[in-house]
């Protein structure tokens, strides 16, 4: 039995302005882990991020109309995503860290080639981790925008809310102040 | 700097993210629920919308949850203090039939007078047919016009009450009026503290769809033979009454 090619975004997007829930729903799919991903960068928070991803797409859906489709969907719905996520962001007190493992993982080890090398490697990315976790609020989403989110740089802008021109002398500052830190120090050394 | 790029790379290979939860059906029933968009018509979707991601399926991959831990860790992410979810086998057959056991029938004062709190009405419904009152919890019934009963109750959130319902079918997230609730889909049972600690059980209500949210210290239930939308919508309009 041969299935129909699935209907490209370009063509959800068209039926999806025309007022076709379902290929809506089909472009949420799509870009739902994004979404969520975006948001929880920003909101550092599961909860939160799943709710301003959530009324983010409710949002978009609404704001379909003006959507100028001669420019890629994503960085126009991240930008919905991110304006959502910041205002719902907490107390940093009560946010949960991103769930990022710092060492231990099958990739370490193969790239250090041995169980020390494997320690080695796990040492440096908690060192890393401890070194972004002490950036300020902006530096940190750079970063894990263009690295974790492996956003492009327009994306990364529409996230950020700033011009595509300063995305990479932002992430550049970033990576110095990253670089500044004692721990990195030792190990970009 | 290579190295710190490598060494970002790798740790963004290695990130653990929670895992995605399923929008698609939300953000559905969410636009379904709001006020038509001018910006954008609507159109009747093709054919049945397909299953929404059961909320309980995400935490326990179905089975029993009985941890109080988990259902209630995940409830109050919801903003649903007061209520925890269970899914269980099968329901009792006591629980999807017979009378609905609502308490005792009250005037609208009767029941203000009785319940001690601020009683809330969905404006959309009108003045409610009939009320009553069981040690606390109030419940206006309505009448759709399939002729089928719409329940609503309000249940005080004090600290020495909670609800617990069954669930068999699915169970999804929704929001109403900026606020969390849950879509509870199919038949149900609901247990009820009684004030003094004892365990009643509301055995008879609608084998249809409800609808739980929280609201100015109180567990709001919406039940009713309707769709969700349009039930998010009745919900939407509950006013002070």
């Amino acid at each position: 039995m041969v299935h129909p090619p699935p209907p490209t975004e370009a063509v959800l997007l068209s039926r999806a302005r025309g007022g076709d829930l379902d290929a809506y729903e089909q472009l949420v799919r799509l870009h739902q882990q994004i979404a969520f991903r975006t948001a929880l960068v920003l909101t550092r928070d599961a909860a939160e991020a799943e709710e301003a991803a959530q009324d983010a797409f409710v949002k978009a859906w609404r704001a379909l109309r003006r959507f100028d489709r001669s420019r890629p969907f994503r960085p126009w719905l991240l930008a919905i995503v991110a304006n959502e996520a910041r205002n719902r962001r907490r107390s940093a007190g009560r946010r949960e860290l991103l769930a990022v493992r710092a060492g231990g993982e099958p990739t370490a080890a193969k790239a250090a080639g041995s169980p020390e090398g494997a320690l080695l490697v796990a040492e440096r990315d908690a060192s890393l981790a401890a070194a972004l976790e002490r950036l300020d609020e902006r530096d940190r989403e750079v970063i894990a925008c263009r690295y974790l989110l492996e956003l492009s740089e327009a994306e990364t802008a529409a996230a950020l809310g700033c011009r595509a021109g300063t995305v990479k002398s932002r992430l550049s500052r970033a990576l110095e102040r990253l670089r500044a830190q004692p721990e990195i120090g030792a190990l970009d050394g | 700097m290579a190295e710190l790029h490598d060494a970002l790379t790798r740790m963004a290979a290695e990130a653990r993210w929670p895992a995605t939860p399923e929008l698609a059906g939300p953000v559905r029933a969410t636009i379904e629920a709001q006020p038509a968009d001018r910006s954008v018509p609507r159109r009747r979707g093709r054919g049945r919308r397909p299953l929404l991601a059961a909320l309980l399926a995400l935490v326990a991959g179905g089975g029993v949850l009985a941890a109080p831990g988990v259902g209630s860790g995940l409830l109050e992410r919801l903003g649903l203090r007061n209520a925890t979810v269970t899914q269980v086998e099968r329901l009792s057959p006591s629980a999807l039939g017979g009378s609905l056991a609502l308490g005792e029938r009250h005037t609208l004062a009767g029941a203000r007078r009785a319940a001690g709190f601020d009683l809330l009405q969905p404006a959309a419904l009108g003045p409610p047919r009939e009320i009553y009152v069981d040690d606390g919890v109030v419940t206006f019934v309505y009448r759709a016009r399939s002729g089928r009963p719409i329940l609503f109750t309000q249940v005080p959130g004090s600290a020495g009450r909670y609800v617990q319902k069954f669930v068999t079918e699915n169970t999804r997230r929704v929001r109403i009026a900026g606020r969390r609730g849950l879509l509870l889909r199919g038949p149900h049972a609901v247990l009820l503290d009684a004030r003094g600690g004892a365990t009643r059980v509301q055995e008879a209500r609608l084998a249809a769809n409800t609808l739980m949210w929280e609201r100015d210290g109180l567990l709001l239930r919406l039940e009713a033979h309707q769709p969700a939308g349009e039930l998010i919508r009745l919900a939407r309009s509950v006013r002070a009454g």
